[in-house]
């Protein structure tokens, strides 16, 4: 009976432990953080006197969770924005030799420690740790050196710019989030990035290009002029990103440019910068961009037409007149989808003659072109009865009586166009 | 003389039957000795794998992925069936969600109720006219309404078809590159979308799918559209289900993930690539499971394509969802996945031991069919196998007992283990009355939960068999009221 017993007995004993486990690990855990209250509260007495200039005395400082719950305390304190508190509690952290053992620890502690200092120090975000967080970037192991770079990037130093795009450099894997987490708060100037781009190794290239696209604010367009026609579609597509939130004096005429790529999703991001970039002059390129080979991007030139024509009515009867279907039902439904039909049925009454006649222009070729829900249901539901008559008249006037009724026929489908 | 003839015909039918169970019993054997060991692989996959995620948190800066202009736009696919009592309630919570750039498509299937009616009055919409592809077949469109007030949200009104069907319309009007399920009465918590699209923006490669943990909300509190407090539900068939969850989340998902062998991405809650899913061919509407039918099929089209991929499970994005709290309700959902699983497997059976298909084919692949398929009927069988050794003599009764505690001891820490590493990751359960209600729970998870989720299992598959293409009324997973016309 015991041979036959023995697994389930050692099953027994595991689930016992696990069982335990959990709920001692719970306990203690309630246990541990009474006792750190216990710290926290005879630290928060004394950090007046403390911050005022006084040194804690040696013997409150003996017990390891008395070191660390005043340390957490002041590095809370740093986390505020008041340049006084935040040098008070420096000063202490200095004073006290809290911040010298962690420096220590950070040199030559075990793996762990090693860790947990880096985290710390970049907490701690004084100057006086950039150097030995540098030279963490070098440690045996791997997360040590993660770990740097964060609390390098919660620094967030302009000195350390180099240092961190060096380190990357050489590096053969770095955690790419991390990376780019770290290198946005500190790289002030995106030309430091630009050197990425033009690295052998393609996984560079597109953590340039990505981190360029993140922090684009300062990038002159001229930097980046090359960078539209690099071999490498990825670094073109962010760059023509990157045009569009920078803008300047070639920005339009590249982002043209960007429209003719053999590529697909740059000329659609080129499209898209267009579009934020507002850039009327950019008018032709879109219109011809309406009738590209690919449907992703007909349908962004359709929504970067409907952002920029300022006269829609005149880039609907161009459409119209230029027999594209596709092209005229793509923009019409932009204008339907950003609600442009609806909010120009209040025109419809407008008191200008110019204002008038657009928006008659405008909701007649929608109406002729099937779009005619919105101003039949402004014909019978509006509040406003001269809108209502106004509705109904350019309905009649457009021969189109139909009752709404769920207008089945009104959401029918395109019929594909082209491939893509 | 045939006294004795009759007593030889005895004794050697005794003996083929006990020839058979011995053989049944070495088969459940070996059966066990392959699939504890998978267990373990998975479970240490999952702790190295949280252990990872954890650390990520640490240094991810989800101001980043707000601010970034590289976070893709998300299309929120909403499929609502007589949803009228809560479907403002979820659309107010969605466009409350905290992500930059959100385009919010709930699809109306044909309700009878007034949830059509509740959308219009509530977001004052307007009937318009869109062009679309039907890239997708659907159930004919009846009219599609924009609201001018909340542009992200669009409401397209179609013909009844079913949950896949609406999904597929919801596509064929989706623009964003990344589309996210949602079932209209779930809650997500604001930063869900957020935590969920992290990975998109930070992994090397592809990110296919993206799917956060699916929690119960029974018995928690909640105040306007969120859980105010996380609390335990009261009756024993929820808290079960509780432990359920978190295993087949925290350690089944998270494990399959960390070997990019992930098949199931919850329809309640995940994140799918647009492209990828048009690639190929959206939804099926003849399966009820189109969630692992969809995950399935983009391993099988990336693999062929031979491009790098990922689908990931994010443990920290947390949709809260309401779990059957009758045993009948539980009995159909569970029969429900159990045939949809069968149906999907099947469909993809090429993928089996198939090396072309990496750690998806030749690992998850045959665990989901040997383990979760078919583990119901091994264990039937095991049953009746280890009774009849007992009967005939084969096992003395107490091996027979030291094999069932044996049993019972392994499953009940595999439960354990499940509320260890929530223990020890997120700790949704605060108080230390509801530790130990969750860990009393977890000794009647194996017995008698388990043998009652058998059945529920083994209900589907013979509804399966008798009726493959009839879902019937159970076609749609946490819709209520579920009226029987359908």
């Amino acid at each position: 009976m015991p041979t036959i017993l023995t697994v389930p007995l050692a099953l027994a004993a595991v689930l016992l432990l696990m069982l335990l486990f959990i709920v001692g690990r719970r306990a203690w855990r309630a246990m541990l953080f009474r006792r750190l209250d216990a710290y926290q509260e005879y630290w928060l007495k004394q950090l007046p006197a403390l911050l005022a200039g006084a040194t804690p005395h040696v013997s409150s400082l003996d017990k390891p969770k008395a070191r660390e719950v005043l340390e957490s305390l002041l590095v809370r304190r740093l986390q505020t924005s008041d340049p006084v508190v935040r040098t008070q509690a420096i000063q202490l952290l200095e004073r006290s030799g809290l911040l010298d053992s962690r420096l220590e620890l950070l040199q030559r502690g075990s793996r762990w420690q090693r860790l947990h200092s880096a985290a710390i120090l970049g907490q701690v975000g004084s100057p006086t740790v950039i150097p030995a967080l540098l030279e963490a970037l070098h440690d045996k192991n791997h997360a040590v050196r993660i770990a740097a770079v964060r609390s390098l990037g919660v620094i967030g130093s302009a000195k350390v710019a180099p240092a961190l795009v060096r380190f990357l450099v050489a590096s053969k894997a770095v955690d790419k989030t991390v990376w780019l987490d770290a290198a946005l708060l500190c790289v002030t100037d995106p030309q430091q990035f630009l050197p990425l781009l033009q690295s052998e190794r393609p996984e560079l290239r597109a953590l340039g290009a990505q981190a360029i696209a993140e922090c684009c604010e300062h990038l002159a367009v001229d930097q980046l002029e090359p960078f539209v026609f690099d071999p490498d579609p990825e670094v073109r597509a962010q760059v023509a990103r990157v045009i569009g939130k920078t803008g300047g004096a070639s920005a339009v005429r590249l982002l043209i440019a960007a429209t003719y790529d053999e590529e697909w999703f740059v000329r659609l991001r080129a499209l898209a910068a267009l579009g934020q970039l507002r850039a009327v002059a950019a008018l032709d390129a879109v219109m011809r961009a309406m009738g590209d080979h690919n449907f992703r991007v007909r349908q962004q030139a359709a929504a970067t037409l409907a952002a920029l024509a300022t006269h829609p009515e005149e880039v609907l009867q161009a459409l119209t007149l230029g027999n594209d279907r596709y092209a005229r039902e793509s923009y019409l439904s932009q204008l339907a989808r950003s609600g442009m039909l609806w909010n120009t049925l209040p025109l419809l009454c407008s008191k200008q003659d110019s204002l008038r006649r657009g928006a008659e222009e405008l909701l007649e070729n929608a109406i002729r072109a099937g779009y005619f829900h919105e101003v039949q249901y402004a014909a019978e539901t509006d509040p406003d009865p001269d809108i209502r008559t106004a509705a109904a008249r350019l309905l009649e006037k457009c021969g189109t009586n139909l009752a709404f009724s769920g207008a089945e026929h009104g959401a029918g489908p395109l019929a594909p166009a082209h491939s893509g | 003389m045939p006294f004795r003839s009759h007593t030889i015909l005895l004794s050697e039918g005794i003996s083929a039957v006990v020839y058979w169970v011995v053989l049944l019993n070495k088969l459940i054997a070996c059966y066990y000795a392959l699939v504890l060991p998978v267990y373990a692989v998975i479970i240490v996959a999952a702790l190295w794998s949280s252990y990872r995620h954890r650390q990520a948190l640490k240094c991810r800066a989800l101001q980043r992925v707000r601010e970034s202009p590289l976070t893709p736009p998300v299309s929120i696919l909403v499929p609502a069936y007589n949803e009228a009592l809560s479907i403002c309630e979820s659309v107010r919570g969605l466009l409350q969600l905290d992500y930059p750039a959100i385009e919010i498509i709930v699809i109306n299937d044909g309700s009878t109720d007034a949830t059509l009616d509740a959308l219009r009055r509530e977001f004052g919409l307007v009937p318009t006219r869109l062009a679309w592809r039907k890239t997708l077949p659907c159930a004919n469109v009846r009219c599609v309404y924009i609201s001018p007030a909340e542009r992200r949200l669009l409401v397209i009104d179609k013909v009844n078809g079913c949950k896949s069907d609406a999904l597929n319309a919801g596509l064929n009007f989706a623009t964003s590159p990344y589309f996210c399920t949602i079932d209209a009465d779930v809650i997500l918590e604001s930063d869900a979308l957020l935590r969920v699209m992290a990975p998109v923006l930070n992994e090397r490669s592809l990110v296919l799918a993206a799917g956060g943990i699916v929690r119960v909300v029974n018995g928690c509190q909640v105040a306007n559209g969120a859980v105010a407090e996380v609390r335990l539900p009261k009756r024993s068939i929820e808290v079960l289900q509780v432990i359920e969850y978190l295993r087949g989340f925290l350690f089944g998902r998270e494990g399959w993930s960390a070997l990019n062998a992930l098949l199931i991405i919850s329809g309640a809650f995940g994140v799918f690539s647009r492209r990828v899913a048009l690639e190929i061919g959206g939804y099926r509407n003849d399966t009820v499971g189109e969630d692992m039918d969809l995950v399935v099929r983009m391993h099988r089209h990336l693999r062929s394509i031979r491009k790098p991929y990922r689908i990931v499970f994010v443990p920290d994005p947390v949709c809260w969802t309401q779990v059957p709290a009758d045993l009948k309700t539980l009995v159909r959902q569970r029969a429900r996945w159990h045939k949809g699983l069968l149906d999907v497997l099947w469909r993809s059976r090429c993928m089996f031991f198939n090396p072309r298909y990496g750690p998806a084919g030749m690992l998850a692949f045959p665990y989901q069919a040997a383990v979760e398929l078919l583990g119901p009927i091994v264990e039937v069988i095991g049953i009746i196998s280890l009774t009849l050794s007992g009967v005939l003599g084969i096992f003395r009764w107490g091996q027979l007992l030291s094999i069932a505690l044996f049993a019972y001891l392994a499953g009940t820490i595999l439960s354990v283990s499940a509320v260890l590493l929530e223990e020890l990751t997120y700790r949704r359960y605060k108080t230390m009355g509801e530790l130990f209600r969750l860990l009393a729970y977890t000794l009647f998870d194996f017995f008698p939960y388990r043998q009652f989720l058998i059945f529920c299992r083994i209900k589907g598959m013979v509804d399966y068999v008798r009726r493959p293409h009839q879902w019937g009324a159970q076609q749609r997973t946490g819709f209520k009221p579920a009226p029987a016309a359908r």
